[in-house]
């Protein structure tokens, strides 16, 4: 894989263009922080995250011949992770229930990690920590595809349209998602 | 569930909706090296991945060399499809000429050889001598 600097990088929106190898260092060095971040925020568990996104641009790598430009490079990543962080909490799923039928008592409880509070900032001055907390368990309590639209609404700043391209939603389907979630939310908050 | 056809029941209140985001973002901060070490995991699982290929392209290879093999050797390897010859009827007169022929070829039998003193003559004087004993016996 060549590491040269693409033209990729110039491109505003990056759409509209077939995916080289060349560019593909460029594409990573770009996206991996939002990717990661979506994915820790589903999986809560920073190594499932980092293998994931691994697995992400793995996959956009050997796809990349696929992409046509339709939508932007960030949707395209971005439905590839959500597609992965759906698959893998299945498996999860799957796998805790395994365990607990097996009564696999010496196997270690979900290895789940919390995501560490971020250190105090300014901006966080604002608002309390326990109601971002209590926001975050809120969001841990709302349904898979609630939680990928309230995210991606959110956390990545997608427009509907955007969100409804990642999921592979109408808008019509995104609107009523997200309306449940931030219902819920809201409820839990107290706001 | 009114807020829906207004829109504003797919918002969150703006402090907390940037709150949550520089949050997240916060919760997700690494630092240089950790970004690093994960594309250069990228890379290297991608190049791992690459060789795949060349099996692929052995064993295509292969499938060619082994293709031209065998239609290289073929024509030779080729047993025409001729029905097999109906088996001869040999009689007995046959058999027997056949037999004769093999033996002749195969060179004399010893106990048919002409006899050594035909063959060379005076060589053995014993065997002349008798010829004459027989003669004289004709005589009396």
């Amino acid at each position: 894989m060549s590491l040269s600097i693409p033209a990729l990088a110039a491109q505003s929106a990056d759409c509209s263009r077939e995916i080289t190898a060349a560019d593909f260092e460029d594409l990573v060095c770009r996206h991996q922080r939002k990717i990661y971040r979506v994915l820790l925020l589903m999986l809560r568990n920073p190594d499932e995250a980092d293998n994931l996104t691994q697995e992400c641009f793995l996959r956009a790598y050997t796809t990349r011949k696929t992409f046509r430009g339709e939508c932007s490079v960030r949707t395209w990543l971005l439905g590839i992770a959500v597609n992965l962080a759906r698959d893998h909490i299945r498996s999860r799923r799957a796998g805790f229930w395994k365990r607990l039928l097996r009564l696999d008592d010496d196997s270690a409880p979900e290895a789940r990690l919390e995501v560490p509070s971020p250190q105090p900032s300014a901006e966080r001055g604002i608002l309390a920590r326990e109601e971002l907390d209590a926001v975050w368990r809120a969001v841990d309590g709302l349904s898979e595809r609630q939680k990928e639209v309230f995210l991606l609404r959110f956390v990545e700043d997608l427009e509907l349209k955007e969100i409804a391209e990642v999921l592979q939603l109408s808008t019509g389907t995104v609107k009523a998602q997200l309306f449940r979630a931030v219902w819920r939310v809201r409820e839990q908050v107290g706001r | 569930m009114t807020e829906q056809g207004s829109g504003m029941g797919h918002e969150l209140p703006a402090d907390l909706a940037s709150a949550l985001r520089t949050d997240a973002s916060e919760r997700s901060e690494r630092d240089d090296m950790f970004w690093i070490r994960q594309r250069a995991r990228i890379q290297s699982r991608i190049r791992a991945g690459m060789p795949r290929r060349h099996p692929m392209r052995v064993a295509f290879a292969g499938a060619v060399i082994l293709f031209l093999a065998v239609l290289l050797t073929a024509p030779a390897g080729r047993s025409p499809q001729v029905a097999a010859p109906p088996a001869a009827e040999v009689d007995a007169d046959q058999e027997l000429l056949i037999a004769v022929e093999r033996a002749l070829a195969s060179g004399t039998p010893q106990s048919l050889a002409p006899l050594t003193p035909f063959a060379e003559p005076g060589s053995n004087s014993n065997e002349t001598q008798t010829i004459p004993h027989k003669e004289h016996g004709n005589e009396e």
